[in-house]
C-alpha cells in the first residue's frame, strides 16, 4: 500500500513537472526565439563606426622606425581586484630626450581600459580608479593583467604598454550577487510553480501537451486581443493621445533650449574695465581692448561694455547687469614695457557655476591665444626670426581635441539617448498603473479574470500595448531630436531599437510589481513617480554619472536605467556595436528576468485576493 | 450529482481578522433561479467572487459546473457568465468592439461569435447602437449590452450580482424580465444577488437569507414567508393620520409587540404575537390619542421574514456594521473589500 502510493504520487510529481515545464518552456522558447532573432539582427546590421573610424587611428598610430619609444615604468600599490575598491597605481613616462609630459596614459585591465590620465611635467602619472560593475567581465574571467599604454599625440613618439603585474582577483561580492539572483530566481519560481502545479496534477488528459500548445498558443492570442483593446482605448482618448504626443515634445523641447546645447559662449553680457594708467598711442592696454574687440566682433562671443573701475565690474555683476568682467591692471603697459608679465584678471559670477566655468575657460584661452599671437610678433620684429618658427618656439605645443566619430560635441547629443531611454520608462511606468489598476478599481479587470484566460495573457496585453506607447514616444523623441536638434544616431538604429526595447523588458517586472502591491491607481502611481523621478536624474540622462558624489555613483549602479541610459549613449554618440556593450545589455537582461520572475509571483498572487 | 449546478461546502473567506463569509454551505440545481438577500455587506458578492474563481476561498471548497473552483479554476471560467455589481464594459469601446473582445476571450470561433453578437444585440434591441461608444449610452442600455456580453459564451451558469442597483424601473423591469426569459428558454442556472427584496421574491425559485457572512434561511419564497405566520406572528398595519413619536414608543412598549416600523407618514407596521395583540395595539393608541382610521393583517413579504430571522432591518445595517467593523490594519481594505 504504501509502495504504491509512493508510486503514485511520484509519477504524478513528474506528469506535473513535465506539463508544468511544457507550457511553460513554449512561452520561454517563444521568448528566447524573438531574442535571438533580435541579436542576430543587431549583429548582421551594418555598423558604420566600427569599419569607418578604427583604420584612420591606426594609422595615426602605427610607428615610424626612426621615432624614440617611451620608457613605460609602473607601480601597482593595490594587493587584489574587487568589486567596490580602487585600482591605485603610479609611474613614469621619459624618452632618451626626457620625460614625456601633458600625455594621456590609459589603465588597462585585461582588454578594459579602467582610467585615464595626464602625465604632469616631469613625466609622472598616477591612477586610482574605482572598480565598478562595468569590470565585471575581467572579475569574473580572473583575470586582472594590470598595464597601462602611454597614448602619445605627436606622431614623433612610439609606446608600447608597460610592463604587466597580475592581480589576484577578489570575486566574492560577485558570487554573493550571483547566488542571490539565482536564490530569488528558483524561488520565485518554486511559489509560481507549485501555485500553477495545484490545477495541473489532478488532470490525466493523455492529450494535455498538444492542449498545452494549444493553449499556449490561444494565451498569446488572448494577449494580442487585450493589448488590441488597450490601444484602441489609448487611441480613441483624443486628449489623452495629444499628451501623448505633447509630452515628449515638451521634454525636448525644454531640454534642448535650456540647457546649454552649445559649448561656447555666445553674447554674454561681459563688463570691461581698462585700469591702465598709460594713455594715448603709447598704452598697451588701449592696443589690448581693440585686439579683443576685433577677435569678438569675429566670433560675438561677448557684448562687451567699458566701466570705469574694478568697484563697477564687481556691482555690475552682482546687480545682475553682467555676467563677467575683464579687469586690465593698472600697470598694465608699464609692466610690459619692464619686460613683467601684465596683469588681466577675469572676473566671474559665483552664483551661476555654469556660466563662471565657461567664461573662465573661454576667456583664458581666447587671451593666451592673443598672448601668442603678441610674443609671435615680437619675435618676429626683435629677432627677425620668421612666423611660423616663432610660432613653434612660443607655443611648441599645438593642443588638439578629437573625439573617436566626426562631429562636434554638444549637449543635445549627450542628453537625446538618455531622453529617450527616459520616456520610454516612464511612459511604461504611468501606463502600467493605469492599465491594471484602474481596471482593477472600475471593475472591468474581473471581466477578463473571469473569462477563461491566462493571468499571463492579461498581463502580457497590458504590457504589449504599454510598450507599443512606451515605443511610439521614444521614437518621437528620436524623431525630434533627428530634426529639430542635430543629433546623429553613430551607431545602428536597429540596435538603438532593440535596445529601447531592452529597457522596456528590464524595467517592466517593476512596473508589474507594484501595481500588484496597490489597490488603487492613485497609489500605483504615487508611487511611480517616488521611485522614477530619483531615477531620472541618478541614473545620468541629465548629468554624468562620474560627476555625482561616491555614494550616489553606487546607488546609480543599481538602477536599470543607468545601464539603458549609457547603453544607449554609447550607440548614439559614440556609434559602437553589440560587442562594447555587452555588459549594460546583460545587466539589463538579468534586471529584467529578476524583477519579471518577482513580479509575476506577485502579480498572480495579488489577483487571487 | 448531475442536476447540480453548484455545490458549496463549508466555504470561508477572511479579510485580515474580519471575516466575510462564515462556513457557507449550499446547493443550487441546474435550472434554478437561486438568490442571495441581505443587506450590503452581507458576504454575497465575496461568494460569488469565490465562485468566480476571482477570489480563493480562506477554507472549504465548491464546485461550480461539476469543476472544484480551486483546482480547475479555468474549467469553471468556461462555464459561467458574469453580471458584476461594476460594469464590465470600456467605455471608449463600441457595443459591438466590446462583445468582440470579450467572445474572443472566450475562444468562441469567429464566425459563431459574429452571429452571436448579433443574436444577442437583437434579443435586448440593441441593434441600432451597436457601433456606437458605451460610453455615450444610458446605465439602461449599458446594462443590456452588459448582460449580454456575459451571454456570449453560453454560459451554464449566469452570476448576476444586484443587476438592477441604480436603474429606472422601466430598464430594472427589462432586466428582470430579461433574467427570467434566459432561465426559461436556455435553462440557464442563474445566481441572483440583491438587496431588493421584491426582486428576490419575484424572481427567484428558492432564496437564501445571508447576514454577517452566513445562512440563516434558505427555502422557496413562499415557505420562507409561511415560517413567520406559522410562528404566531401576525403583521398589522395601521393607518393613523397623526403619528407622534411617543405613539410609536408606546406601541414599542407592548409586552406583544415585536418591532415597529414606521412605514411613512400615516402608516405604521407592527409584528406582533399572540391572539391578543390586534387589540392591545389599538388600545395602546387610543390611549395615546391617535386616530384609526383603518387597520388590517398583511401578507408578510421577505423583509418581513428578513426582519423576524435577524432582528434588524435591511436600511440600517449598513451604517451598523461599518461602525461595528473592527476597525485597525485592515480596517480600510475590509471595507473597500466588501462590497
Amino acid at each position: 500500500m504504501g509502495v504504491r502510493s509512493r508510486i503514485t504520487s511520484h509519477t504524478r510529481g513528474r506528469g506535473h513537472s513535465v506539463r508544468h515545464f511544457g507550457r511553460k518552456t513554449r512561452f520561454a522558447g517563444a521568448v528566447f526565439c524573438l531574442l535571438l532573432v533580435t541579436v542576430f539582427c543587431l549583429f548582421a546590421a551594418p555598423n558604420f563606426s566600427s569599419t569607418g573610424g578604427a583604420p584612420a587611428v591606426r594609422a595615426q598610430l602605427a610607428p615610424t622606425t626612426a621615432n624614440p619609444t617611451i620608457a613605460n615604468n609602473v607601480t601597482v600599490h593595490s594587493d587584489s581586484v574587487s568589486l567596490g575598491s580602487t585600482l591605485d597605481a603610479s609611474g613614469t613616462a621619459t624618452t632618451a630626450q626626457g620625460p614625456v609630459a601633458n600625455t594621456s596614459v590609459a589603465l588597462h585591465m585585461g582588454d578594459i581600459v579602467v582610467a585615464h590620465t595626464q602625465t604632469n611635467q616631469k613625466g609622472e602619472y598616477a591612477f586610482s580608479a574605482p572598480i565598478n560593475i562595468n569590470y565585471l567581465p575581467a572579475v569574473f574571467s580572473g583575470n586582472a593583467a594590470v598595464y597601462t599604454v602611454v597614448e602619445p599625440t605627436s606622431p614623433g613618439l612610439t609606446s608600447t604598454p608597460s610592463a604587466v603585474t597580475n592581480l589576484p582577483v577578489n570575486a566574492t561580492p560577485v558570487y554573493a550577487i550571483a547566488v542571490i539572483v539565482v536564490v530569488v530566481v528558483l524561488l520565485c519560481l518554486f511559489v509560481f510553480g507549485r501555485r500553477r502545479g495545484l490545477e495541473k496534477v489532478t488532470t490525466k488528459d493523455a492529450r494535455a501537451p498538444i492542449r498545452a500548445r494549444l493553449s499556449a498558443w490561444t494565451a498569446i492570442r488572448h494577449a494580442l486581443w487585450i493589448a488590441w483593446k488597450d490601444l484602441l482605448d489609448i487611441s480613441r482618448n483624443r486628449m489623452g493621445l495629444a499628451m501623448l504626443i505633447l509630452m515628449p515634445l515638451f521634454m525636448m523641447g525644454m531640454v534642448g533650449y535650456i540647457f546649454p546645447s552649445n559649448s561656447g559662449m555666445s553674447h554674454v553680457p561681459v563688463a570691461l574695465a581698462n585700469l591702465d594708467t598709460a594713455r594715448g598711442n603709447t598704452s598697451l592696454g588701449t592696443k589690448f581692448v581693440s585686439q579683443l574687440e576685433s577677435v569678438n566682433n569675429k566670433t560675438g562671443m561677448m557684448d562687451l561694455s567699458t566701466v570705469s573701475s574694478a568697484d563697477a565690474v564687481r556691482s555690475n555683476i552682482q546687480n545682475g547687469q553682467q555676467s563677467a568682467g575683464i579687469i586690465i591692471g593698472s600697470n598694465f603697459t608699464s609692466n610690459l614695457k619692464a619686460g613683467k608679465q601684465a596683469d588681466v584678471t577675469i572676473v566671474v559670477d559665483q552664483s551661476s557655476p555654469q556660466t563662471a566655468s565657461l567664461v573662465q575657460t573661454e576667456l583664458t584661452q581666447t587671451i593666451g591665444q592673443m598672448g601668442t599671437q603678441a610674443a609671435t610678433f615680437g619675435l618676429n620684429q626683435t629677432y627677425k626670426t620668421p612666423l611660423n618658427y616663432s610660432l613653434a618656439q612660443v607655443a611648441p605645443y599645438n593642443v588638439q581635441t578629437t573625439g573617436t566619430v566626426p562631429g562636434q560635441t554638444n549637449y543635445f547629443q549627450f542628453v537625446a539617448p538618455g531622453i529617450m531611454a527616459m520616456v520610454v520608462m516612464m511612459s511604461l511606468m504611468t501606463g502600467l498603473p493605469h492599465a491594471i489598476s484602474y481596471e482593477r478599481e472600475i471593475g472591468t479587470l474581473d471581466g477578463m479574470l473571469a473569462a477563461p484566460v491566462h493571468r499571463m495573457s492579461i498581463l502580457g496585453g497590458k504590457v504589449i500595448a504599454q510598450t507599443t506607447r512606451g515605443m511610439l514616444q521614444g521614437l518621437i523623441v528620436l524623431g525630434l531630436s533627428i530634426a529639430l536638434f542635430g543629433v546623429v544616431i553613430q551607431g545602428s538604429m536597429v540596435l538603438v531599437l532593440g535596445l529601447l526595447l531592452l529597457t522596456v523588458f528590464s524595467i517592466v517586472g517593476l512596473g508589474i510589481l507594484i501595481t500588484s502591491f496597490t489597490s488603487t491607481e492613485e497609489t500605483a502611481t504615487m508611487i511611480m513617480m517616488t521611485l522614477t523621478f530619483p531615477m531620472m536624474f541618478l541614473s545620468g540622462v541629465f548629468f554624468p554619472i562620474q560627476q555625482m558624489p561616491q555614494f550616489m555613483q553606487v546607488i546609480a549602479q543599481f538602477l536599470p536605467l543607468t545601464y539603458a541610459v549609457t547603453a544607449m549613449r554609447r550607440v548614439v554618440v559614440l556609434g559602437v556595436g553589440l560587442p562594447a556593450i555587452s555588459t549594460e545589455v546583460i545587466v539589463l537582461f538579468v534586471f529584467g528576468v529578476v524583477l519579471l520572475s518577482v513580479a509575476l509571483a506577485a502579480f498572480e498572487r495579488a489577483m487571487k485576493r | 450529482m448531475n442536476d447540480v449546478a453548484i455545490q458549496a461546502t463549508n466555504l470561508v473567506k477572511k479579510f485580515g481578522d474580519f471575516i466575510a463569509v462564515d462556513h457557507l454551505s449550499f446547493d443550487v440545481k441546474k435550472g434554478e433561479i437561486f438568490g442571495f438577500l441581505g443587506p450590503n455587506g452581507a458576504g454575497k458578492t465575496t461568494t460569488i467572487r469565490m465562485l468566480c474563481t476571482l477570489s480563493s476561498p480562506t477554507e472549504g471548497s465548491a464546485t461550480v459546473a461539476g469543476f472544484d473552483i480551486v483546482k480547475k479554476g479555468a474549467k469553471v471560467r468556461e462555464h459561467i457568465g458574469l453580471v458584476s455589481e461594476k460594469m464590465i464594459m470600456y467605455d471608449r469601446l463600441t457595443a459591438r468592439e466590446n462583445l468582440r473582445l470579450f467572445g474572443e476571450l472566450f475562444s468562441i470561433p469567429k464566425n459563431d461569435l459574429r452571429q452571436r453578437i448579433e443574436e444577442l444585440l437583437q434579443l435586448v434591441q440593441m441593434e441600432k447602437w451597436a457601433d456606437h461608444q458605451i460610453g455615450t449610452f444610458s446605465t439602461g442600455m449599458k446594462q443590456r449590452i452588459n448582460v449580454i456580453r456575459a451571454l456570449l459564451n453560453e454560459p451554464e451558469i449566469l452570476f448576476l450580482d444586484e443587476p438592477t442597483l441604480g436603474l429606472d424601473p422601466q430598464s430594472t423591469s427589462e432586466i428582470r424580465d430579461f433574467a427570467r426569459s434566459i432561465n426559461d428558454d436556455a435553462g440557464t442556472t442563474i445566481i441572483l444577488t440583491t438587496h431588493a427584496m421584491t426582486e428576490a421574491d419575484m424572481l427567484c425559485d428558492r432564496i437564501s437569507i445571508v447576514d454577517y457572512g452566513k445562512i440563516v434561511a434558505l427555502d422557496t419564497p413562499s415557505s420562507l414567508k409561511k415560517m413567520i405566520i406559522g410562528a404566531d406572528t401576525s403583521v398589522v398595519e395601521l393607518d393613523v393620520p397623526n403619528i407622534t413619536p411617543a405613539l410609536v414608543s408606546d406601541i414599542q412598549s407592548l409586552a406583544c409587540t415585536q418591532s415597529v416600523t414606521v412605514e411613512d407618514e400615516t402608516h405604521i407596521k407592527v409584528h406582533a404575537s399572540g391572539d391578543e395583540a390586534c387589540g392591545s395595539i389599538i388600545d395602546a393608541v387610543r390611549a395615546g390619542a391617535g386616530q384609526i382610521r383603518s387597520i388590517h393583517n398583511v401578507e408578510p413579504t421577505l423583509e418581513d421574514v428578513f426582519l423576524h430571522l435577524t432582528g434588524h432591518e435591511v436600511r440600517e445595517q449598513v451604517a451598523d456594521k461599518v461602525t461595528t467593523q473592527p476597525q485597525g490594519r485592515h480596517g480600510q481594505r475590509v471595507q473597500s473589500r466588501v462590497r
